[in-house]
């Protein structure tokens, strides 16, 4: 079933807001990071800590299953399909993967919030350059993801050519 | 059959057309991706399965630093 003509631009937004949502909550992310990481003042980096948990809770969780959501919406609502092009699978592979690594870091996230609310922590305690670490991975992924929905280079899995020959048979049939 | 190139879905995408034939078999890029990718998971298992975790982000582990009591939350927490 494809989306409605007037559908297809509200969903196209919907799926790009929340991607760069998303990638903008990492950067903000990335940025309480390296004050943590340069911080010499204790209370700072336990705010820091503190703070990237609520950036991880509520903004960068949501926006990543809203671009996986509304992604695995706009390919199977349009011609371009889930499996059909390898750009549309690789992107989903990898949003499936930066989900899936954001919502196991939650353990870690949880584990530095609860030190930095222990007032018996010292600084190399609640200092996380974990952080700083996973959100330039995180980033290099999404650039990745960025590049292939931009780019769209051109190859069909055997699924796409076996769909695609389908489609020019019922066509050359009517 | 409509022309691919004039599919208004492909204007919207602005990017390759859904419906051109691309040639058979796997492009280099194709394979090189998957590979990458492969080794980036194995490697990401790998580490859980060796505790990779939040212990390993800590220099003395929860063992020192047992998490605080609902009172010290109260009190510590902004």
């Amino acid at each position: 079933m494809t989306i409605p003509p007037r559908l297809r631009k509200p969903m196209l937004i919907v799926h790009v807001f929340s991607s760069v949502g998303w990638a903008g909550a990492v950067i903000a992310f990335l940025a309480l990071a390296l004050v943590g990481l340069t911080s010499q003042d204790i209370q700072t980096v336990r705010a820091v800590d503190l703070g990237a948990v609520s950036i991880t809770r509520m903004a960068i969780v949501p926006l990543a299953l809203a671009s996986l959501l509304t992604g695995v919406v706009q390919s199977l609502g349009t011609r371009w399909g889930l499996l059909r092009h390898y750009w549309v699978l690789f992107k989903l592979l990898l949003n499936i993967l930066a989900v899936a690594i954001v919502l196991l870091y939650s353990q870690t996230l949880e584990t530095f919030r609860a030190l930095a609310v222990d007032p018996g922590s010292d600084l190399g305690e609640v200092r996380a350059p974990t952080f700083v670490l996973h959100s330039v991975l995180a980033l290099l992924l999404l650039l990745v993801a960025t590049v292939l929905a931009v780019y769209k280079p051109r190859a069909m899995t055997p699924y796409g050519h076996r769909k695609q020959r389908e489609l020019r048979r019922t066509e050359l049939g009517s | 059959m409509g022309d691919p190139s004039s599919d208004p879905q492909a204007a919207e995408d602005g990017g390759a057309v859904p419906g051109r034939i691309s040639s058979t078999g796997t492009p280099a890029w194709v394979k090189a991706f998957g590979i990458v990718m492969a080794a980036v998971v194995l490697l990401i298992v790998v580490m859980l399965l060796t505790g990779h975790g939040p212990s390993r982000h800590m220099h003395g582990g929860l063992a020192d630093h047992p998490r605080p009591s609902a009172d010290a939350e109260g009190r510590g927490h902004p």
